[in-house]
């Protein structure tokens, strides 16, 4: 008999075998005994406890509401402080501040949360979904850290603190901690008997299944919608409360649960909120296992804290392979026009001007020699460029291929490390050459759960590996001496120019960064005329059809990564340049966060974007110095990316493309763009019409059978308006208005889904 | 954004670093205390009469001089983290011009943000030496690359560099750097070019406070609670170590800890205190990581501990706050408590002059005295048209003692520790003295310094 193992089964052995390689070369030599076991199960269940409530709450609001929460801990977090303020500043009974804080103030953040923001999202891009929650991320902890300053002493006490908790062997367990596991193990079962056993429940995977048919069959989808995000902001709030306890009430500390989270629900596969809860649980439990049992040496001694980003890489691994997706193209994207050579080389040349003229201080207020600080804002300046430089190797990545990826700038920190030991200590630029080459396969290694998963699994992949980077990589002593102290590299030398943060080169600093970073710009404009970037947005637009014509979506996913780590590497060879000296924790996944963020915000696809996000970062500290630094920006600044990135919810092509579009319409030679323009102010005011007219109807109350005549009556409106043009017939080339042959079937082009205007 | 959750534990250790010091038994001097800094100024302010005064250097004009205090405040996850040194500095500088002035002239503080990184720290010396006569008052954790402040043009180009007088400096380039000098005590030595010394070396440590804690169990059987955070972290723990155990102390083990730790993961810690009968636990991290492990030990039910010690790092509103979980805590620190004010004038005159005291705002205040006792020995030597970089260099290299007019135990500000000490214990209503008795007193005694010779680096291996 043929013995035939499946990949799975093959990757479950490797794993299993290296888990307990992992487990014996580092055993303590504790011995398994009773008391021991007993410390071990008691702090990994106590632990995972932890991290059970606050996965299976990010279970619960993926399932019912399709986002991927990432603010699900910082809302948690500021729950947890209102919760303080009540309970302890102001002296509320523990029942009262519960119902005010779980009963009023949660469901109102979550209910508003959908009315303002999550609605609009439904439809939205991945990256504009994952970056708006992002942006609510760092919002919530803004909010929380200008609200409650940290200095401020601040303590939650547990429940039942007084009382003496139980003791199993040798250890006790609080009965706050019981308490947080059976809330845990509770809160589960509750939800998943809301989501399988109550209408409400089935109602609100069904909204997330499919909106519209969910509303046809009774459901009130703005109403569920509204529910979900609600209860979703309860569970994160009474996690808050549970936890911060045992955390202390510090926001980083709680809104960096979010990782472990994370974690415990990829084992879930985000489905099913009991995997959850045992994902938690596992995870606390192997924390707790390496704490009793295990003694990592100096050179893995960080290991321990990569636990939950391990855990996640080996959850992703387990996931079924995702399928091409087939009958679900929405002709929603629009038909990008291409810039012209001729306009590639305009824009990257103006960039570098207006670089070039800041470093010169030609530019008035914001010139380098604004408050007598030239060489310090020379030195800022070469620091915004190395930012966006990683921020242009998302571009392609995340703009074009549609792969969403939060590992870039953990590359760009390995590439940093590389070059201390490739040349940077010599100012040799074969070393750039080196890091690059070394980063590029780097790229691809990141690249490999993405020829398996797709969309928000390797998000969470590139999420993990940017973990493992900050703590297991960097972190090890042959990568970063932690004897090493003050500046790891000389200045570079590169034809005939001293290349530095010293003070007397960070103009030619600054300079050769801006050539540097407008020549990737100009090959990345003239590269997406080209068919590689065509074969990347194929992919991103519908890998079934890039399939179905031959194009290998393995090779291309591996060459778009691989460009995008050799950017990423080139860019920490100059991060490590203008920072001198390397930390082990200069590269935090956090730190990454902002950049993916800002690319977002002002628009993923196009390389100028990355121009545009810095520009946004760098207006903090100029206007702060303006502005004589005023205490008030200092809240703006902790709380505005945050807000930054909430704005996609109401632009999600990004502000260049928006920007771009008006002013490109005041030129006399782009007709497309006021064309262009014209079709999305005419769709918006479709829509205001449609509303309108179903609002009379009073169609906006439950839907019942007594209403399809009603709903006749609706459609009928919308075929008279489809008999109307809109717009002028000239506008729109190669489809022709009301002949009913339209791609949506109701004899209209959609806007989106406009063709391209030879140009 | 950096990246900031490990850096408050980093502020721990900066703290631990003064927490070194040396030990004996013999409580000899009781230093008292006085004097305040009106005195000082007005001796030196009896030179300005009819002078006509000059702009002479970069940072001082005919009426005013200009000194730059950078801090880490910014930073996105950590607001406000050294907040105290820059409103100290600002409390200074009201309080000096409200009181004639220093160097003939008014005080001008600007302030400067390091934002916990080694980009936003050179800036700030790149600034101060355009601006200032000095940096003053400085906390910035991550100031790795010194070469700008050392050799930074003054008003006439010469590369003279520019004085870091600072309330603590982490990095050890910092501490090893001519061109700084130091409130908080610093363990590393340093080569005589200022260059850091690697591998094996001699590193100095306050070993002080074990002698008191051994009045109090004589039979120190200890934990030591390591920053965990970050691979220096744990280095900076290890001639501690080495220095209380050469002081007495035997150790059961060395535990890494975090503030950043569940306190559930501290029930492995409390378990092997328990199994070693400890009954000394010394926390070298910061407090939040202290307050954790004295809730999970009374969680536990830990009983054979009779000294729970902590460094300066424990001296926080936050660690008072939680008095009820860390009573009987001992903390040593070097300089007057803000519980005996009326016991110093300079301790006086900082506590009425900041709304919000703390420890890094009382060392910054601390240096804004060294930076005025250096300006006014100028003054009174050369007369108030000498203030230059290179002046200020020098007349700072010339004291070799200072104890900000007796708030502080004294100690040479260019580097090693003070043999002063109080200790603290937290009761019900805060710290309270435990020794010297004496109000407004420290115990100084030169055999609470000792040496360790080791590799940091080495040591750091064999903790787990």
């Amino acid at each position: 008999m043929r013995l035939k193992l499946s990949p799975k089964a093959i990757a479950a052995v490797v794993v299993a075998a290296l888990v307990l390689y992992v487990i014996v070369a580092n055993w303590a030599g504790n011995p398994i005994n009773a008391k021991n076991l007993t410390t071990f199960l008691v702090v990994g269940i106590s632990l995972g406890g932890i991290y059970a409530i606050l996965a299976g709450g990010l279970v619960m609001t993926y399932a019912t509401t399709g986002i991927f929460n990432f603010a699900h801990a910082s809302i948690g977090c500021f729950l947890a402080f209102a919760y303080w303020q009540c309970s302890v500043k102001w002296g509320w009974p523990t029942l009262v501040s519960l119902v005010a804080v779980l009963g009023i103030l949660a469901p109102a953040i979550g209910i508003g949360l959908d009315r303002l923001i999550m609605r609009r999202l439904r439809d939205a891009s991945l990256v504009v979904q994952l970056m708006v929650t992002v942006g609510l991320m760092l919002s919530f902890m803004g909010i929380t850290l200008t609200i409650w300053k940290p200095t401020t002493a601040r303590t939650l006490p547990q429940f039942f603190r007084d009382s003496s908790g139980v003791k199993i062997g040798e250890v006790t367990a609080t009965w706050h901690r019981i308490i947080t596991v059976v809330v845990a193990i509770g809160v589960a079962a509750l939800l998943r008997w809301l989501l399988y056993r109550t209408r409400l429940g089935i109602s609100m995977r069904a909204v997330v299944d499919s909106r519209s048919l969910a509303g046809l069959t009774g459901a009130k989808p703005s109403v569920v919608s509204g529910t979900s995000w609600a209860v979703g902001c309860m569970t994160a709030g009474l996690a808050g409360i549970l936890i911060a306890p045992e955390t202390g009430l510090v926001v980083e500390n709680l809104a960096l649960l979010i990782v472990v989270a994370a974690a415990a629900a990829a084992i879930a596969q985000l489905k099913s909120i009991p995997w959850a809860i045992a994902g938690g649980l596992l995870i606390g439990l192997a924390k707790s296992f390496t704490a009793v049992f295990e003694k990592f040496d100096q050179n893995w001694s960080y290991a321990p804290e990569a636990i939950p980003a391990v855990v996640l890489f080996i959850a992703l691994l387990f996931l079924p392979e995702a399928r091409l997706e087939t009958g679900k193209v929405k002709l929603t994207k629009r038909t990008e026009r291409l810039t012209k050579p001729w306009e590639a080389l305009l824009g990257s040349a103006v960039v570098f001007a207006i670089v070039f003229a800041w470093a010169h201080g030609w530019i008035p207020w914001f010139g380098t020699t604004f408050g007598q600080r030239s060489d310090v804002w020379l030195g800022r300046g070469a620091y915004f460029m190395v930012l966006g430089v990683i921020t242009l190797s998302l571009v392609p990545l995340i703009g074009w291929a549609g792969q969403v990826s939060f590992a870039n700038f953990a590359i760009a920190g390995i590439g940093a490390v590389l070059f201390s030991h490739f040349g940077g200590q010599n100012g040799d630029p074969i070393g750039i050459v080196l890091v690059m080459a070394v980063c590029a396969p780097l790229g691809l290694l990141v690249a490999l759960p993405a020829l398996r998963l797709k969309g928000l699994y390797l998000a969470l992949a590139t999420m993990a590996f940017a973990e493992f980077t900050d703590k297991v990589i960097v972190r090890h002593p042959n990568m970063i001496d932690p004897s090493a102290s003050g500046n790891l590299f000389e200045p570079l030398k590169l034809f005939g120019f001293r290349i530095s943060t010293d003070a007397g080169d960070r103009q030619a600093f600054v300079i050769f960064l801006a050539a540097v970073f407008c020549l990737f710009m100009l090959g990345f404009m003239l590269m997406r005329r080209g068919r590689f970037a065509r074969r990347w947005i194929a992919l991103s637009d519908s890998p079934a059809a890039s399939a179905t014509i031959g194009v290998n979506l393995t090779v291309q996913k591996m060459l778009v990564f691989a460009l995008s780590g050799a950017v990423a590497g080139f860019a920490g060879c100059m991060l490590g340049l203008s920072s001198g000296a390397l930390r082990v924790d200069s590269f935090p996944l956090f730190a990454g966060l902002p950049l993916v963020l800002l690319l977002a915000v002002q628009g993923v696809r196009y390389p100028i974007a990355a121009f545009m996000a810095v520009v946004g970062l760098a207006l903090f500290p100029a206007v702060n110095e303006l502005l004589g630094k005023p205490s008030w920006l200092s809240a703006i600044e902790l709380i505005g990316p945050g807000i930054a990135a909430v704005t996609m919810a109401f632009r999600p092509e990004g502000a260049v493309f928006y920007a771009g579009r008006d002013l490109a319409g005041l030129l006399p030679w782009r007709r497309d763009a006021r064309e262009e323009k014209e079709l999305a102010t005419a769709k918006l005011r479709e829509q205001d019409i449609g509303r309108d007219e179903i609002g009379e109807l009073g169609l906006t109350r439950a839907f019942t059978a007594d209403k399809v005549s009603q709903l006749d009556r609706v459609l009928w409106v919308a075929d008279e308006l489809d008999e109307t043009p809109l717009v002028p017939e000239a506008s729109v080339v190669g489809g022709s208005p009301g002949d009913g042959h339209g791609p949506n079937g109701n004899g209209r082009t959609p806007v989106g889904a406009a063709p391209e205007v030879t140009t | 954004m950096k990246r900031q959750r490990v850096l408050v534990v980093l502020v721990a250790l900066g703290l631990l670093a003064g927490a070194c010091g040396r030990s004996s038994n013999d409580k000899a001097n009781e230093q008292p205390t006085g004097g305040g800094t009106t005195a000082t100024t007005s001796a030196a302010n009896a030179k300005c009469q009819g002078v006509q005064l000059e702009a002479t250097d970069t940072g001082v004009t005919a009426d005013t001089i200009t000194v730059q205090v950078m801090a880490d405040t910014g930073s996105p996850l950590a607001p406000g983290l050294f907040q105290g040194n820059v409103d100290a500095l600002k409390g200074f500088e009201k309080y000096i011009n409200d009181h004639g002035g220093i160097g003939c002239r008014k005080l001008k503080v600007e302030t400067w943000d390091s934002k916990l990184t080694p980009d936003e720290s050179k800036n700030g010396q790149l600034n101060a030496c355009s601006t200032s006569l000095a940096l003053v008052g400085g906390n910035s954790l991550f100031n790795p690359d010194v070469s700008t402040m050392e050799t930074c043009p003054d008003a006439k180009g010469q590369p003279t560099g520019i004085a870091d007088v600072s309330a603590l400096a982490n990095d050890v380039n910092e501490q090893c750097s001519l061109h700084a000098f130091i409130i908080q005590g610093t363990a590393e030595p340093c080569s005589p070019e200022g260059k850091p010394i690697t591998g094996s070396r001699e590193l100095t440590a306050f070993v002080g406070n074990i002698d008191y804690y051994k009045t109090i169990e004589p039979n120190l059987v200890g934990l030591f609670m390591v920053p965990g955070d970050l691979p220096t972290t744990v280095q900076s723990a290890t001639y501690q170590i080495s220095a209380q155990q050469k002081a007495g102390v035997e150790w059961i083990g060395a535990v890494k800890v975090s503030g950043r730790d569940e306190q559930s993961a501290f029930t492995p810690k409390v378990q092997q205190a328990r199994s070693g009968n400890a009954t000394y636990v010394y926390n070298g991290s910061n407090d939040v990581a202290m307050i954790n492990m004295r809730r999970e030990a009374a969680t536990q039910g830990l009983d054979s501990v009779k000294v729970w010690a902590c460094s300066l790092a424990c001296y926080t509103d936050k660690f008072k706050a939680a008095s009820g979980d860390v009573q009987n805590t001992y903390v040593w620190m070097q300089f007057i408590p803000f519980e005996e004010k009326g016991s110093n004038a300079e301790l006086d005159n900082y506590l009425s002059s900041v709304a919000t005291p703390d420890s890094f705002g009382a060392q910054a205040w601390m240096a804004a005295v060294l930076f005025q006792e250096a300006v006014d020995k100028i003054v009174e030597s050369d007369g108030p048209n000498a203030i230059t970089r290179a002046k200020l260099l020098e007349a700072l290299n010339g004291i070799n003692s200072f104890d900000a007019n007796g708030w502080m135990g004294a100690k040479d500000p260019k580097g090693g520790f003070s043999d002063c000490m109080v200790v603290l214990k937290v009761g019900a209503n805060g710290f309270e003295r435990q020794t010297p008795s004496e109000k407004g007193t420290l115990d100084c005694n030169p055999s609470y310094i000792t040496k360790v010779t080791l590799d940091p680096a080495a040591e750091a291996q064999k903790i787990q």
